[in-house]
């Protein structure tokens, strides 16, 4: 039998508590317990920056952790990032009565708990405990770690038969597995029968997991409903909950489970923006707001903070912000400025990013009716996206959205145009990308193109025939185009051919905008004009 | 949140507790600096019996509040039983002239139970049995095909009076044992699983002694 100062003897080990005398008595009892290399930390943002530092066997922690993050979270980015191996061990000490205590993810579980107080004697006993069965299930974890589930599954079959005192400890990493390797009715198999023996949670919501994932979405919601009856801290069941509805496209009840969720839990970044985006997608902004917000918060100093909680985060603010002077509106753009100004700052390397933060200024200018200022942000903007490589139809999409409302509904049209010949929409872009056309003002291009038709007309007149066709060719590309613009491009074109060479694309050209203004009345004032260009374009044709 | 005075009490109760490890383990350190100085041996037994009396009443405190609160559910978990009455042998803090106490079970027995209730029997089992005086007290373990097992707490004190023996039912009257026994049986019904639920049964060995039977389904 191991004995516990040989298994703490050079082992490197992290003891988390937020109150100096617990920490350093946690660390003493350690030394006296036979470890010899040993960091504290105070905080979750501490103890996250000692794991990315360097490679703990042990972690232990205290699950509460005041005003940050708690030890929950602690060990869920420690296992996320694989930064805490499989084989080493987490342990997590809790309160007597831990009545505030949640239980995290199945695949983040502590390794086991120790509950606070404790004597040195206490912590021997349980530590020598803890130590000795991670030490068992070592091969199965070796195998884990190693990302080859196979293995750890035949890992796990062995030992059943081996450590028969370890077979529920066993059976939980087996299920697991079972579901990582898509295996889903073996698992479904496992759990039915654990759940004969005894009603454990872990195995209600395995068994509810794979029903989910062989679609039996009824029963898997029903199995939940049951769970989170028996166990009201067990908030995965609401995760869950929240994906069948989703899958059932009931967006609402997904939105309520998560909110049940987060009133029991509420300092889990990833449900957090999970609840943002789908009350979102619902215009539920208020929620949706405050769950961004919460992330937004909850995410800064984690593995888990990205540019999405700051955008969403302003994004949802929007609802609020008005030219009206009242409160809400300031508060509303006061923090949404901030929020992009940090994610401008953290993120100033990535172009995507400050682009995408550019837009959302540009809109809560607009929001808050300061339009020379909006305006001269989506210019920004635009100039932003000019220097990514392979924009994206959602960026483009933005892009146009945000010309739209400062008014440079041109610009917006070029982009649509743009976003048009792309072939990689998906059918939510191709929704968006109909909506968005259906914004534009046919007046305002009519009048962009009007513009573009003078320049052309006076590069006409002084005989620069190949600036004036490149220009009337983007002015018939709209097709709000008037007649005389048309007209105008015809006559350019067919006065190069005559004057210059025949260019059979050229002539192809006239013929199609020919056909766009189709047959002309006699009564209108441009009848003979237009025949003439059509004899004369009849003529080339035939020199062809 | 609802102003729970449950909880608020627990809470401070809790402190308390915590406090009086403390004070017990210096009070430990103090008996072992002093054990070769007779004249200190009368009133540290006093201090000790008489602390060691407050500890319990603040675990059945803790007990009364956590059984009865209106949101009670046990935290029926995976526990290594050795564990858990090794913390209650630590909590009692025996002097030099409490009892021996042998664990007469496989130390790597592991169940599921709610540990603080089974931790509430345990504590008053081993009470009742030092107050009454007992030298040897022998914890042992018998496991059912069915998951469940029986914890069976004896000694070779005295045994039960018969009027206690012949109550089937365990009930609060006044204090001393009686409030402990009915804590204990609390603890255990809190337990089921399916159709059983746990159980208290206190009875006389024929050798002499008492024998406490805890089961847990």
């Amino acid at each position: 039998m191991l004995e516990l100062d040989a298994m703490l003897s050079g082992k490197r080990i992290l003891a988390i508590d937020d109150l100096v005398e617990s920490r350093s008595a946690m660390k003493k009892m350690l030394m006296i317990l036979g470890a010899s290399n040993v960091d504290v930390a105070m905080d979750g943002d501490e103890a996250t920056q000692f794991i990315m530092d360097h490679d703990y066997d042990l972690v232990i922690s205290d699950y509460n952790l005041g005003k940050g993050r708690d030890g929950q979270q602690i060990l869920e980015e420690a296992r996320f990032t694989c930064r805490l191996k499989a084989t080493s061990t987490f342990v997590m000490l809790t309160g007597e009565n831990a009545m505030d205590m949640v239980m995290g993810a199945i695949e983040y579980e502590p390794d086991d708990y120790i509950t606070k107080p404790f004597t040195i004697d206490v912590m021997r006993q349980r530590l020598t405990r803890i130590l000795r069965v991670k030490e068992d299930l070592r091969p199965i974890n070796v195998a884990i770690d190693a990302q080859n589930k196979e293995q750890a599954l035949q890992c796990c079959n062995q030992l059943l038969t081996e450590k028969p005192r370890l077979k529920n400890r066993i059976e939980r990493i087996k299920g697991r597995t079972l579901l990582a390797l898509k295996k889903n009715e073996e698992a479904l198999a496992l759990y039915e029968s654990i759940l004969k023996e005894r009603e454990i949670n872990w195995a209600l919501l395995g068994k509810a997991t794979a029903l989910f994932y062989l679609k039996k979405l009824d029963a898997s919601n029903e199995l939940l409903e049951y769970t989170v009856r028996q166990y009201p801290k067990y908030v995965q069941c609401y995760d869950l909950q929240s994906k069948i509805y989703l899958e059932q496209k009931n967006t609402q009840d997904a939105q309520s489970s998560l909110e049940r969720a987060v009133s029991v839990s509420p300092k889990q970044v990833l449900r957090q923006m999970e609840l943002g985006r789908i009350a979102f997608a619902n215009k539920d902004f208020k929620v949706a707001e405050n769950a961004f917000r919460q992330s937004m918060k909850l995410a800064r100093h984690s593995c888990y903070r990205s540019v999405k909680n700051y955008l969403h985060f302003a994004e949802s603010l929007q609802y609020k912000i008005s030219p009206k002077s009242t409160r809400d509106s300031r508060d509303g753009s006061n923090d949404a400025f901030k929020a992009i100004d940090e994610a401008k700052g953290i993120y100033k390397e990535n172009p995507d990013y400050v682009f995408e933060a550019t837009l959302i200024e540009s809109t809560t200018y607009t929001n808050l009716g300061k339009e020379t200022d909006a305006k001269l942000t989506a210019e920004k903007a635009e100039k932003l996206m000019a220097k990514i490589t392979h924009p994206t139809a959602a960026h483009q999409l933005a892009m146009a959205n945000v010309f739209i409302a400062t008014k440079s509904h041109a610009k917006a049209q070029d982009l649509l145009a743009q976003l048009n010949a792309r072939t990689d929409l998906s059918r939510s872009e191709e929704r968006e990308l109909n909506r968005t056309r259906n914004e534009i003002s046919e007046k305002v291009v009519r009048e962009y193109t009007t513009e573009i038709n003078d320049k052309a007309i006076a590069f006409f007149e002084r005989g620069q025939l190949s600036e004036a066709i490149k220009l009337f060719d983007q002015a018939t590309s709209y097709k709000e185009a008037g007649l005389a613009v048309l007209l105008n491009a015809i006559q350019a074109k067919i006065t190069y051919m005559e004057q210059r060479n025949v260019d059979r694309e050229m002539a192809k050209h006239v013929n199609s905008l020919l056909d766009r203004i189709g047959e002309m009345p006699e009564t209108d004032e441009r009848y003979n004009r237009w025949t003439q260009l059509k004899q004369a374009q009849q003529r080339i044709m035939r020199a062809l | 949140m609802p102003f729970d005075v449950n909880t608020l009490l627990s809470s401070e109760l809790h402190s308390i507790k915590n406090r009086m490890q403390a004070l017990l383990s210096a009070q430990s350190d103090l008996a072992d600096m002093l054990k070769d100085q007779p004249e200190y041996q009368a009133p540290l037994k006093s201090i000790h019996r008489n602390s060691q009396q407050l500890n319990q009443q603040l675990v059945e405190l803790l007990s009364i509040l956590k059984i009865q609160h209106t949101a009670f559910t046990p935290n029926i978990d995976e526990n290594w039983l050795c564990d858990t009455v090794a913390s209650v042998i630590q909590e009692l803090a025996l002097g030099p002239d409490g009892p021996t106490i042998n664990l007469d079970f496989d130390h790597e027995f592991n169940g599921y139970y709610d540990e603080q209730l089974i931790s509430i029997a345990v504590h008053n089992a081993l009470i009742n049995a030092i107050n009454a005086g007992a030298n040897n007290v022998s914890i042992a373990v018998e496991e059912e095909d069915n998951g469940s097992f029986m914890l069976l707490i004896s000694d070779d004190g005295p045994g039960f009076p018969d009027a206690m023996l012949d109550n089937r039912t365990f009930n609060p009257q006044g204090t001393g044992s009686g409030l402990g026994l009915y804590l204990m049986s609390q603890a255990l019904e809190a337990h089921h699983k399916d159709d059983l639920k746990g159980s208290l049964t206190i009875r006389n060995r024929r050798e002499g002694g008492a024998v406490v039977e805890l089961l847990v389904p």
